[in-house]
Order: C-alpha cells, then sequence, then structure tokens
C-alpha cells in the first residue's frame, strides 16, 4: 500500500485526495507540539490529516508541502489559530463531575475565606474554559451554594487557547443537551430562553466572567496570571506529553497563592504529573493544594 | 451579585518579562530566594549550556519545588551534558533526587543509550534503576540492551527487573536470551514464574 492511503478501522482509504505521508504527518506533529504543547499519537492520525486537509483546501493548497509552509512562515499565525481550533477538544457540558463544584463550595472556598478578610478577592480560574459551560457553573454554584459569597469579591476567569470557543463562551447561548445537569431553578434564573430549544446566560453573569485567550504551554503568557486561589484544569493535561504537563504544573503552581487548590479531571492524578502539590481529600473529591510553605 | 470581573489583563510580572542572560539566571539559582531559584530554573530551559550548572544546583537544592523545577529544565533541555550530569545521582542516598533523576533520564533515550555501559558498571541498586530506565526508554535498542543484561549480569534482582522490562517492550528476539537466563539461575521460581510471564505476553504481541 502507498504510505499515503492510511486506511482505517473500517478498511477504508481515508483522504486520498490529499495524501499526507507518514513523514510529513510527523514532522506536522512535531511542528504542533512545539507550538501547542500538544502531541498526538499515532491513533490520532485520521482526526489530525482530515484536519490538516480541511484547512490546506479552505487555503487553496494543493499539497501538504505547500500548506505546511504556509502555516510556518511569519505571515500565517492566524491560520496556526485556526488549526489550533480545530484540532483542540472541546466537549463540555453544565456541571459536568458536580461533586467537585460541591467540593469547591463545601470546602474549598470556606478553607480560602479563612485566610482573607471581608471585601478581599477570591479567583477562580477555569484553564481551559472551553465554551463557557464550566466557568458558569463554577458561578452558578458559588452564588447558590455558598453562604459566604456576599462577603467577598470573586473574580471567575475562563480561559482558552482556541478564540472560536472563547466567542462562543462570551455569547453564553447553550443547547438543551448542555444544560440536562442544570437545576430548574438555576435554569430560571440564570438563563433566558430563545427560540430553537436554545438558552442564553443573562446578561449580568456573561459580563462577570473575563474570558480570555491563553496558551498555558506559553510560560510568558502564564507568568501573567498570579494569585489565583482555585484553578480548575480538567481533562487538558491528558494531552500533553510529561514534559508539557510538567510544565504546565509548574506554571499553574506559580500562579496560585500559597494555600491554593487546583481540580484536575477525576481520571487525572497530580502525583503521576509532579510532587508539587499536596493532594487533599475534601468531600468526594480529592484536590491537590500548593503548600502553604513552599518546599 | 458578589461576582466582580477583573477590567484589565494583568501586567506581565517584571522579573519573567525580561529577558535574563544566562549569566543573571546562574546567579539567580543560587539566590536565598526560592521563587527566584524555579524563575531562573524555568527560563534556563532556554539555555541548553547551563545543564551542567543545573545538575550542580540540583545536588545541592534543599527545596522540592525548586529541584522540579530544575529537573524540569533539565528534561527540557535533554542533551548529553544534561543526562551525564544526572547520571551520578543514581548513586544518591536521597531518594527525591535518586527518584526525579531516574524520572529525567527516561526521557532522554539518546543521551543514556551513549552512557549504558556507565550505566551497568556501577553497584546492583544503579543497575536496577539503570533497567527501569531502559525499559521506559523510547529507544530502538532498549530491548536489545536489557537482553544483553540478562544474558550477563551476574545479580539476579537485576536479572529480574530486566525481564520485567522486556515482557513490555521485547519481541520475539527476547524468547532464547529469556530461556538461557533460567538455565543460569535455575533454583530460582520466582524468576521462573517472571519469565514464563515475559515470554507469554511477548506471544501475545
Amino acid at each position: 500500500m502507498a504510505d499515503n492511503a492510511v486506511t482505517n478501522v473500517f478498511g477504508a482509504q481515508n483522504l486520498p485526495d490529499f495524501p499526507i505521508t507518514t513523514e510529513e504527518y510527523i514532522r506536522f506533529r512535531d511542528f504542533f507540539y512545539a507550538k501547542t504543547g500538544v502531541q498526538f499519537s499515532e491513533t490520532k492520525r485520521y482526526f489530525v490529516d482530515k484536519r490538516v486537509a480541511e484547512r490546506a483546501r479552505a487555503n487553496d493548497c494543493d499539497t501538504f508541502r505547500q500548506y505546511f509552509m504556509f502555516v510556518r512562515s511569519a505571515g500565517s499565525a492566524g491560520e496556526l489559530q485556526q488549526l489550533i481550533n480545530l484540532l483542540t477538544v472541546n466537549e463540555t457540558y453544565f456541571f459536568r463531575e458536580n461533586y467537585q463544584l460541591e467540593s469547591l463550595v463545601r470546602f474549598v472556598l470556606p478553607e480560602i475565606a479563612a485566610r482573607k478578610r471581608p471585601g478581599d478577592t477570591i479567583r477562580i480560574w477555569s484553564l481551559p474554559c472551553s465554551t463557557g459551560e464550566e466557568p458558569y457553573s463554577i458561578a452558578i454554584s458559588v452564588l447558590d451554594s455558598w453562604p459566604q459569597s456576599d462577603q467577598f469579591a470573586i473574580e471567575i476567569l475562563g480561559s482558552d487557547v482556541d478564540t472560536r470557543v472563547l466567542a462562543d463562551a462570551k455569547a453564553g447561548i447553550y443547547g438543551e443537551r448542555s444544560l440536562q445537569n442544570v437545576p430548574p431553578a438555576a435554569r430560571a434564573r440564570y438563563f433566558t430562553r430563545r427560540p430553537e430549544n436554545e438558552y442564553q446566560i443573562i446578561s449580568e453573569l456573561r459580563e462577570s466572567i473575563d474570558f480570555f485567550r491563553l496558551n498555558i504551554s506559553s510560560k510568558f503568557e502564564m507568568s501573567r496570571h498570579r494569585n489565583i486561589d482555585v484553578v480548575f484544569c480538567r481533562n487538558l493535561l491528558i494531552y500533553f506529553d510529561d514534559v508539557s504537563r510538567r510544565e504546565a504544573v509548574e506554571s499553574i503552581f506559580e500562579s496560585l497563592v500559597p494555600g491554593g487548590f487546583i481540580f484536575l479531571g477525576h481520571s487525572e492524578s497530580m502525583s503521576r504529573m509532579s510532587s508539587l502539590f499536596s493532594p487533599r481529600r475534601l468531600g468526594d473529591s480529592t484536590v491537590y493544594q500548593r503548600p502553604l510553605e513552599v518546599r | 451579585m458578589p461576582l466582580i470581573k477583573r477590567t484589565a489583563a494583568p501586567a506581565a510580572q517584571p522579573a519573567n518579562d525580561a529577558r535574563s542572560s544566562v549569566e543573571e539566571l546562574l546567579i539567580d539559582l543560587k539566590s536565598i530566594d526560592p521563587s527566584l531559584r524555579r524563575g531562573a530554573a524555568h527560563k534556563l530551559t532556554d539555555y541548553p549550556q547551563a545543564a551542567a550548572e543545573l545538575c550542580g544546583a540540583l545536588v545541592i537544592e534543599p527545596r522540592e519545588s525548586v529541584r522540579e523545577s530544575i529537573l524540569t529544565a533539565l528534561i527540557r533541555i535533554g542533551t548529553k551534558p544534561a543526562a551525564e550530569g544526572l547520571l551520578p545521582l543514581l548513586n544518591s542516598e536521597d531518594p527525591g533526587l535518586r527518584n526525579g533523576a531516574i524520572e529525567a533520564l527516561k526521557t532522554m533515550p539518546d543521551a543514556v543509550a551513549e552512557h549504558v555501559d556507565d550505566i551497568f558498571a556501577g553497584s546492583s541498586d544503579v543497575r536496577i534503576f539503570g533497567v527501569e530506565i531502559l525499559g521506559a526508554l523510547a529507544h530502538p535498542d532498549s530491548p536489545r540492551l536489557l537482553m544483553r543484561i540478562i544474558a550477563e549480569d551476574r545479580e539476579l534482582n537485576v536479572c529480574a527487573a530486566a525481564v520485567e522490562a522486556l515482557a513490555e517492550c521485547g519481541d520475539g528476539a527476547a524468547v532464547a536470551p529469556l530461556t538461557a537466563l533460567l538455565e543460569r539461575f535455575p533454583d530460582e521460581p520466582f524468576l521462573e514464574f517472571s519469565v514464563r510471564a515475559a515470554l507469554a505476553r511477548i506471544a501475545n504481541g
């Protein structure tokens, strides 16, 4: 079989009209990794090939080589962003892994509040925030379920490397499927109904969350964000290779205040990434804490 | 609503904003402030020529958080001098330092492969760490080197560790040396069990 005729699990040849050789795939994968810290295994080849071919056609490139040169050129930064948007995964919904939000309001925030004075700021960072379900879920949980919320100024930040999902997050419009775990009372309080079975987050809530683009692999970008009390970084680091993961964890460590907390996805374990944080069992969640005294 | 929106993105931290020279960073690496030392280690990632100094700093660094940053920088640098600076730490009495070095060396296949003879000239403990590294190393020669160990090493525990590693990365070429190992250590039931398990795993692909 020719090298460019990739066979998928069903035995069909993929993308015969836009061949990408194994060598080219590896070159692209290495380039993408260097730019973003996200690495794709061989099993992701069809996923990657398909999206690269899509962007190449959109830019009238006839060959991979032609497109790759275009992406790498300094004048095509926007095209790299388009690729990042296509190749990073953005699946989420409201109150996903809700037990972690319960741990946030029942244990984490009271502990943080005990170290602060009334009126102080508490910063919670959703990283990555994708289309906004997570930071809005955090906001709703804090407002509805944390009795001390009125005593503090609470900043909720949402960041993602994908500008397209950030635009969706700011718009705050969701379908029924995203809202399946939202209690009726919260649905009535924080959403307005739109045509075609869509719902939009009320403007007051939308406008109170700071959404901004950020590449977690950029130490410089990460260094701009300090004094964070809680980070939600769920199901992102699994896509990183070991060294990029270590670097990302260290950047988050620097962004957190001493005593600050990080929530990871339920299948992720900080102990396999770094010894910087102390695991804490708070409610049904394992949460990782930056030690008050840095070790 | 108690939620407030940040009105402007924060300015970059001055210490991270300015590009420091390698000389300045090496001074920061010796600072009494651990956050400065961590910051210096992060930035020295961009200076492969600082690998030896990073390794030197790692040996005397008392703070775990700074050690992590230095190890991450060395992993990212990943050059032969970085590996050479880490290899002596396999002899360290400090388990944190030793394990950090093992984890870092697992990510440096080419540099480690060049020093296999040095590793396997060491004590049996170091040889076992060496096997652990080889087993995890993404290097085409790893299975061959592990086969050499089970053919030559006189220490049962080193060979047993190599059997376990070969079970993960070996192929049909490992069958003969694995079988021969049982002849070298004929009265060791646990080794026989490990070898049988490795052969079964290799046979099943």
